[in-house]
């Protein structure tokens, strides 16, 4: 798997889990590299099925909620899957307000999320 | 300058405009009144202005400012900041982003004016709308209006002055969601 900084990936069965390494994911440059990073585990690492784990993550910018819509689209290409756990309650009230709870399939905990791969 | 604490770093370029914003009608807390003030022009560099923000959320802390009060305005200050300096100036080297930022227990207000050309927000595209609501960006003037008691942009389109009251009503319904 290709190297990553941004991020911390493991598997579970044929699920990609991807966890974040900065608390507070605002600078541009992070940002940038988050967003390649996330991209090439589609494109380079082959993976289809993503769970998002936002354990640890205290705020994000629009800047990363684009990431996140990016891969989104970059999985639906490949007729992969996402979903998205432990978001904080103001980060998920983001998602809410602008309506990109619609777009992911959000689950409380990553136990939740994974048996929700399974239906 | 009645600044308590902040310094402009280019004294000679700080007033972008009258000071305060007399084109927005909401209040206009005198910096008599707050705790702390803040009133620099920055260069248009987003480590800069991130330096700026976190000397405002410490500052809010300080004030006991908590939980989705503070997020709120991260988030909002977070988007206004970095529109000013990559949409606004472009990250031009030789504009400067000017910013007022006044804080008490009760009240945050935001004043931020690049040199930019402008936009009509009204002109955004709306992001919720089916159409584009899995497209990326657009997101940070929403949000800005959503979680700020006011935000207002001056007709030009190129300074934006938000207040944020601590523990305001009209944010409650949706924490019961």
């Amino acid at each position: 798997m290709s190297n990553k900084r941004r991020i911390i990936v493991s598997d579970e069965g044929t699920i990609c889990v991807v966890r974040f390494v900065d608390k507070k994911i605002v600078d541009s440059a992070s940002i940038e590299q988050l967003g390649e990073e996330l991209n090439s585990l589609v494109l380079v690492d082959k993976k289809s099925v993503l769970l998002l784990n936002f354990e640890g993550v205290e705020f994000m910018s629009s800047a990363a909620l684009n990431k996140m819509i990016s891969l989104n689209s970059k999985l639906k290409a490949v007729q992969g899957r996402l979903k998205l756990c432990n978001l904080r309650a103001e980060i998920k009230e983001v998602f809410t307000i602008t309506r990109l709870d619609r777009v992911f399939d959000i689950r409380k905990t990553e136990p939740e999320a994974i048996a929700a791969f399974k239906l | 300058m009645n600044s308590k604490v902040g310094e402009a770093s280019h004294d000679s370029c700080y007033l972008l405009t009258d000071n305060p914003c007399k084109e927005a009608s909401m209040f206009v807390p005198p910096q008599d009144a707050m705790s702390w003030c803040l009133q620099r022009a920055i260069p248009s560099d987003l480590d800069v202005g991130h330096e700026q923000i976190e000397s405002l959320m410490t500052e809010l802390e300080k004030a006991a400012w908590d939980g989705r009060d503070l997020f709120h305005v991260r988030m909002a200050v977070e988007e206004a900041v970095v529109n000013a300096i990559e949409h606004g100036n472009k990250r031009d080297a030789s504009k400067i982003v000017q910013l007022d930022f006044r804080v008490s227990p009760e009240l945050c207000y935001i004043d931020i004016i690049d040199q930019g050309e402008g936009f009509d927000p009204a002109s955004l595209r709306d992001c919720t709308d089916e159409e584009f609501v899995d497209k990326p960006r657009g997101r940070g003037v929403m949000l800005i209006k959503e979680l700020m008691s006011e935000a207002v942009y001056n007709d030009k389109g190129n300074r934006l002055t938000m207040l944020r009251k601590r523990n305001d009503p009209a944010f409650e319904i949706r924490e019961e969601e």
